[in-house]
């Protein structure tokens, strides 16, 4: 066959190129079972009722009558002509700077809700000013705050769901309350193992029979295997030092990541806990007489910052990772982590509990940028994902005419909390398991870009198999 | 067994028997169709409705098609004009509003290839290829991918001869040119 691109030797190598991408597109796309699933059911309409129509002629007048008796029926109902119900969805945030970024996360759900897929021909919802919660008090995230917003959405059974809350913490309180009032609660962020697992997560919930909470943001002991899997595998690094963000307990992100750094064949060459001032310094000399390869931080930001100030050359140049925590802003941000370490940050790399490498990823951000001119934070795509789950179960939900609000909300938490059921999201495809959690387990790692004196997207791995 | 369950029951093994002919369908030409689809568009996701979009509309006016052979090339051009269509939007969307598009797919790639210079160039030509128009693309995928010869990937895309060789001079120069920038 002729050719008419006239150079072999680039053509040979876009021919690979072209290979490579087709391939990454089909391994992300859908399969030819799913493709099949979603031509049947857009497709089965139109020739089914070709066969129906057969159907009837052959039962003749008795399909008819049952025909004529259906719509009799609905009429009297009033479902024809019956406008959509007002749903309202809530959301329960950390708002007015108590934690970073909430605002967004609270300007993306509202742009989901915005799309079309909020709402249809049987219901319509809303997030009014009345729906949004702020659980912080005085400044900082507060259990009982977040327990008394969930007894105010409890009480109008128009609040189908609830997008929040952003603190494990404030969860722990407010899903007693959820749990026993049977709405669904979805969480872009909260990390905490105890939250769905074990004897911790038993004792929150006194209908253990009526799940009704899930998180789209992987847990702290996969996003600490994350973060050991990309000390080991992307960066090569066989020692560590580590750092814990409190008491060194089971469930201190410090403790799990050595669990699974050295199970994963790493060795930790020393550990702290950094709770003063002194501690800081202190730790610094530390790390310089142990030259680890990398060093781990599991705690805040300004603490790592503080950290990063007092190391000197060589350990300046030490990969250091850290979690969600350290992604508090930009350097322009008074007290982030990147505004204390300035340059200093120039290997610093923080690893967060969800997929970004999905292609809904960019588009989410694209969407966001046009509707507000600014960028998102990091969790308000996590919030965006919750609202995608929760606007397609509904869309999915077939209730009868005469169902109120309350049948929704239930409908709601009993679809949203089943196993299993696939949701494409701007975090890529996911669902959830039988504790709420979500799979595949994620992680993406950022690192710090120089030229724009922010974070930047570098790798994300998946931890679990997934839908 | 009374006469409307038997007409229920023929109801079901139709379905069946129509699930059957969708999936053998799908199967016959899905895999290409992905697979082409995700060289002219931003995404899987847009690849997917572009080939959804294709097949939904072949199937609905199979009847139309006066030569069975030629299903294939009937289903790429669907495809590719809608592909086509779905990535011009996304790239002017994408391109206003976002600093950098690719930056996962070139990270992704460059983790991978991470030896020397001959990944560095095949990252490279990757990012060149994806800036080119979705237009170029095409006929760069259905010429140099699908093997289709200039005759017949102008059929395809529905433009005239010259302007498909026009196209791929245009795209050929395009990646040359960013070759020797990228991996100058």
């Amino acid at each position: 066959m002729s050719r008419a691109f006239g150079d072999e030797l680039l053509e040979v190598r876009l021919r690979a190129v072209m290979e490579e991408r087709a391939e990454e597109v089909a391994s992300r796309a859908w399969t030819s079972q799913e493709m099949t699933a979603e031509l049947v059911a857009r497709l089965g309409g139109a020739d089914r009722a070709a066969l129906r129509r057969r159907q009837l002629l052959r039962v003749g007048l008795l399909a008819g009558v049952l025909v004529l008796l259906f719509l009799a029926i609905a009429l009297l109902a009033g479902g024809p002509t019956r406008a959509p119900l007002a749903l309202r969805l809530a959301v329960d945030l950390p708002l007015g700077g108590a934690e970073p970024g909430t605002d967004t996360v609270l300007n993306a759900i509202q742009l989901a809700v915005r799309t079309p897929a909020g709402g249809g021909p049987l219901f319509s919802i809303e997030i009014p000013p009345d729906g949004v919660f702020n659980d912080a008090v005085a400044g900082s995230p507060d259990g009982a705050r977040g327990a008394d917003n969930m007894r105010v959405v409890a009480g109008d059974a128009r609040n189908v769901a609830v997008i929040g809350p952003y603190n494990s913490p404030v969860a722990a309180a407010e899903i007693p309350v959820t749990n026993a009032a049977g709405v669904l609660e979805c969480s872009p962020s909260n990390t905490a193992p105890g939250l769905t697992i074990g004897q911790a997560a038993a004792a929150l919930r006194s209908r253990p029979d009526r799940p009704n909470y899930v998180r789209v943001a992987t847990t702290d002991d996969m996003l600490a295997e994350g973060a050991a899997r990309f000390v080991l595998g992307s960066l090569g690094k066989r020692t560590a030092y580590v750092i814990y963000a409190g008491g060194a307990g089971p469930e201190d992100p410090g403790t799990l990541f050595i669990q699974h750094f050295e199970g994963l064949g790493g060795t930790v060459l020393g550990d702290a806990r950094l709770s003063t001032a002194d501690d800081v310094a202190r730790i610094a000399a530390e790390i310089e007489a142990l030259r680890p390869e990398a060093i781990f931080d599991g705690g805040k930001g300004d603490g790592a910052g503080r950290l990063l100030d007092l190391l000197s050359p060589p350990a300046l140049t030490l990969p250091f990772v850290g979690l969600d925590s350290l992604l508090d802003g930009p350097r322009s941000e008074p007290g982030s982590f990147l505004n204390l370490a300035g340059e200093r940050a120039a290997h610093a790399f923080a690893v967060f509990p969800a997929n970004l490498a999905s292609d809904g990823w960019p588009a989410f951000v694209a969407h966001y940028r046009t509707a507000f001119q600014a960028p998102p934070a990091p969790y308000a795509v996590a919030g965006y994902a919750c609202a995608e789950v929760i606007l397609a179960a509904l869309q999915q939900l077939t209730l009868p005419p005469s169902a109120g609000p309350a049948d929704w909300r239930e409908a709601l938490r009993a679809a949203v909390t089943t196993p299993g059921t696939v949701y494409t999201t701007a975090l890529g495809r996911l669902s959830f398991d039988a504790n709420g959690d979500v799979r595949p387990a994620s992680i993406s790692v950022y690192e710090y870009d120089g030229s724009s004196e922010d974070w930047t997207f570098r790798e994300a791995s998946q931890l679990t198999a997934g839908p | 067994m009374t006469g409307s369950r038997a007409a229920a029951s023929d109801v079901r093994a139709a379905g069946v028997a129509f699930e059957a002919e969708i999936a053998a369908f799908v199967d016959a030409h899905y895999p290409r169709l992905i697979r082409l689809a995700g060289l002219i568009c931003r995404d899987a996701i847009d690849s997917e409705d572009a080939v959804q979009a294709g097949l939904e509309r072949a199937w609905r006016h199979r009847q139309d098609l006066l030569d069975p052979a030629s299903l294939a090339a009937w289903l790429d051009r669907i495809v590719v004009r809608e592909a086509i269509r779905l990535g011009r939007d996304k790239r002017s969307l994408v391109a206003r509003f976002l600093r950098d598009p690719d930056d996962i797919e070139i990270a992704m790639s460059r983790r991978r290839d991470e030896a020397g210079s001959t990944a560095e160039t095949r990252v490279a030509l990757r990012r060149a290829f994806e800036a080119l128009p979705a237009a170029q693309r095409a006929v760069v995928a259905l010429h140099l991918y699908l093997g289709y010869s200039v005759q017949e990937t102008a059929e395809i895309v529905g433009a005239p001869l010259e302007t498909v060789r026009s196209r791929l001079r245009l795209a050929r120069r395009q990646l040359q040119f960013q070759l020797a920038e990228d991996v100058r």
